[in-house]
């Protein structure tokens, strides 16, 4: 249906069909019955809470549940002295402690709230019988109904009037049952771990004690935090009733673990030997180990709670004598930080500024040492020398030129271009007239000559247009300046040259 | 036990450690050394403590991870006023803003007092600071319903709440100056200048996380000082 929460109750009805999983624990099924009328002994007490109202009792005002196991407390304390209490000492001792829970200081309704209280652990509505609940006895053939009938408190006739007894399941459950940790999660792991080793679960059982072991670990680390800060500073714990407590504690739950666990291993050792699944032989084998590594951690926080004091006295007598912490534990959001918001700029400035200045520590202030500071005063004033720039070398200008051709080359050269003068030349003919060239004329440098030709031929084909005032040059450069090449369309290939073939001619020649 | 001259000059050493923020001390170095016996050596300690008495300083401390913490008693040649920071020419306003900025750092990083007796590390990112400190001023505003209207008594936080959160850079990434993004960058970058925070670049360009001594400070003389101050200021408009 739309616009509507669903009915967490609205399910598939099952019942006629046939039940694929059966979780159950045999263990359970066999303390059920005890369990049972363990919660029913509470159940009066819930009934007078509930019906408190209607008496005109302040539920709110009063903590009644409280104010019975304190009427159940007295009852029993009394019992087996000469002068056991009285119904009316009874009442009055509850009502001076209802007393206390009601800020009216209105004792008309502290000794109601007691009355109600007794009644009802009395069951005075209906005329102090025992209270009568029905147990439904499923696992029976066939099934049956049980009467469970008992008492909480009951009256007894004496020379000083009415006096009150506790009943056996009173004192067992109120007393002792109830007298138990139940925010102890390590403690209700072990009960699930026994359980489940009843029921033979022993994967579950495995999975229960590596739980078991977290909470052994936060036990050891929590220790380990404790003496780390006491190292720190001793008074970040409290060594007077906290610490020693935990302590305690701690030595305690080793000595009960390592007993239970030693008694649990023996317990699944004893049933590996004897089991033929080899499924469950695997799961009690890991769980053996899981135990013993547990205990491993179980003795490293009875070392840790052991090396405990001794940090302490060693801690005490190191920071004995040292400078009192002046540690504030303030809340600077609530204290300082909201309150600053509010304050008119000029208050505010004035403790930010103190915050400030404290939060930042320190300068190191620079110190001039008096010879340092004549020195300085007296040095002269620092002159810059100017750079020095050293102009490069050119170097002698009448050593001969690394890259100029000697002489004979180029009257070699000069010689073959002048075939050109009187008529066109094709540079083959210049290059193999340079390659038949005596080397003995050119001192060997023979390709030499036919570089300078071929540079003049290209030289020739697209010329260097002289910068206006230059003056012309003579010997080669002049006859050079005078030729000019055009492609011919034909190729020349020598060795050294190769390419578009050239013809070489004067100009002075053509003009 | 008596004290040698070289155990005076020791002593000294390790003053002088404290008095760098850069210095870290390791298990092997000599910085290392002297922390170890200042924690273990009772007159050793006694020495080092009345040395820097006498010069004006205080050691509140010796984190293993930080070294020895100290601080200015009040006149110490040592001492620091936030006039002497990087950020010259600072309007009152900008004072204002730099120490509600400190304050918010603490608020944020301490959200319980009991935070300030854990070594925990403690990681600050300016954004998510300026969110912070916005809020708070939401918070506070809607609390006491003061529209800040008074130009003379206008309240701290309107001079924080006015003040655009983010203003871009002409040419580079990051605020610019006059937003307050920017003023706590300033302050953070105080912190690291003085040992009591470190940039954490790899939980973000913009996020760093608070040494020891920060902490230190603020539980052992900032916050007392700061709130001696707010009561002096709340009785002087008590009286008036």
């Amino acid at each position: 249906m739309h616009g509507q929460p669903p009915d967490l109750f609205t399910v598939k009805d099952t019942s006629s069909e046939p039940s694929t999983i059966e979780i159950r624990s045999p263990a359970a099924d066999a303390s059920a019955r005890a369990r049972w009328r363990a919660l029913v002994l509470t159940d009066p007490v819930a009934r007078l809470v509930r019906n408190a109202a209607h008496a005109g009792i302040d539920d709110e005002v009063f903590d009644l549940r409280q104010l019975a196991l304190a009427a159940i407390d007295v009852a029993v304390a009394s019992m087996g002295f000469a002068r056991q209490v009285t119904l009316a000492q009874l009442v009055d001792t509850v009502a001076g402690l209802a007393r206390l829970m009601d800020d009216r200081d209105d004792s008309t309704a502290a000794i109601e709230a007691a009355r109600w209280v007794v009644r009802g652990l009395l069951n005075d509505a209906e005329n102090q019988s025992k209270f009568v609940y029905v147990f439904h006895d499923v696992r029976a053939a066939p099934r049956r109904r049980e009467e469970y009938a008992f008492k909480l408190l009951s009256l007894q006739d004496s020379p000083s009037g009415a006096v009150v007894q506790a009943s056996p399941q009173a004192v067992m459950l109120y007393l002792n049952g109830l007298n138990l940790d139940v925010d102890d999660a390590e403690e209700a792991l072990s009960v699930v771990l026994r359980r489940q080793l009843d029921d033979r679960r022993f994967e579950a059982a495995g999975r229960t004690a590596e739980t078991a072991e977290r909470a052994s670990v936060a036990m050891a680390a929590t220790l380990a935090e404790i003496v780390e800060s006491t190292r720190r500073d001793v008074r970040s714990a409290d060594w007077l009733v906290d610490v020693p407590a935990r302590l305690a504690r701690a030595r305690k739950h080793v000595k009960a673990r390592v007993e239970a666990d030693g008694e649990v291993i023996g317990h699944v050792m004893s049933g590996i030997d004897a089991e033929s699944d080899a499924a469950v032989r695997r799961a009690s084998g890991d769980l053996v180990e899981t135990l013993q590594r547990i205990r491993d951690v179980h003795l490293d926080l009875a070392s840790r709670a052991a090396g405990a004091r001794e940090v302490l006295q060693q801690a005490q007598l190191r920071q004995v004598f040292s400078r009192p912490v002046r540690l504030r534990l303030l809340n600077v959001e609530r204290e300082l930080f909201e309150p600053i918001l509010t304050m008119t700029t000029a208050e505010a400035q004035t403790v930010g500024e103190a915050f400030t200045d404290r939060i930042l520590g320190f300068r190191l202030p620079r110190i001039l040492h008096l010879g340092d500071l004549v020195d300085t005063l007296l040095a002269p004033t620092r002159q810059v020398a100017p750079i020095e720039y050293v102009p490069e070398d050119p170097g002698e200008a009448d050593e001969a030129d690394a890259q100029a051709y000697p002489p004979e080359v180029i009257a070699a050269a000069t010689r073959i271009l002048r075939q050109a003068e009187h008529e066109p030349v094709p540079l083959t003919q210049l290059v193999d007239a340079a390659t038949a060239v005596d080397p003995e004329e050119v001192g060997g440098a023979v390709e030499d000559v036919i570089e300078l030709v071929t540079l003049a031929a290209l030289w020739a084909y697209a010329p260097d247009v002289p910068e206006p005032g230059d003056s012309p040059t003579a010997g080669i450069d002049t006859l050079i300046a005078a030729l000019a090449a055009e492609r011919t369309g034909q190729t020349i290939d020598r060795p050294t040259v190769w390419g578009n073939q050239l013809m070489i001619s004067s100009t002075e020649a053509a003009s | 036990m008596s004290i040698s001259l070289e155990d005076v000059r020791h002593a000294a050493e390790l003053v002088s450690f404290g008095l760098r923020h850069g210095a870290r001390p390791t298990d092997g170095n000599p910085y290392g050394l002297l922390l170890h016996r200042y924690r273990t050596e009772t007159v050793f300690r006694d020495l080092v403590d009345v040395l820097a008495s006498g010069f004006g300083l205080v050691v509140l401390g010796t984190p293993a991870r930080t070294g020895i913490v100290v601080t200015t008693q009040p006149g110490s040649v040592f001492a620091l006023r936030t006039s002497d920071l990087r950020s010259t020419n600072m309007s009152p306003d900008d004072k204002l803003v730099a120490g509600l900025v400190t304050l918010a750092i603490a608020a944020y990083a301490f959200p319980h007092p009991r935070d300030l007796d854990s070594t925990d590390v403690k990681i600050i990112e300016v954004v998510a600071l300026d969110t912070f400190i916005r809020s708070a001023i939401t918070r506070v505003a809607a609390t006491t319903g003061d529209d800040g209207n008074d130009a003379q008594a206008r309240r701290a936080a309107d001079v924080y709440d006015r003040m655009s959160a983010f203003l871009p850079k002409a040419n580079q990434a990051g605020p610019a100056k006059g937003c307050t993004q920017w003023a706590i960058g300033e302050v953070l970058g105080w912190l690291v200048d003085r040992g009591a925070a470190r940039p954490a670049p790899t939980m973000g360009a913009t996020t760093y996380q608070l040494t020891d001594r920060f902490r230190l400070l603020v539980a052992d003389v900032g916050g007392g000082e700061a709130l001696e101050a707010l009561r002096t200021a709340r009785r002087e408009s008590e009286t008036t």
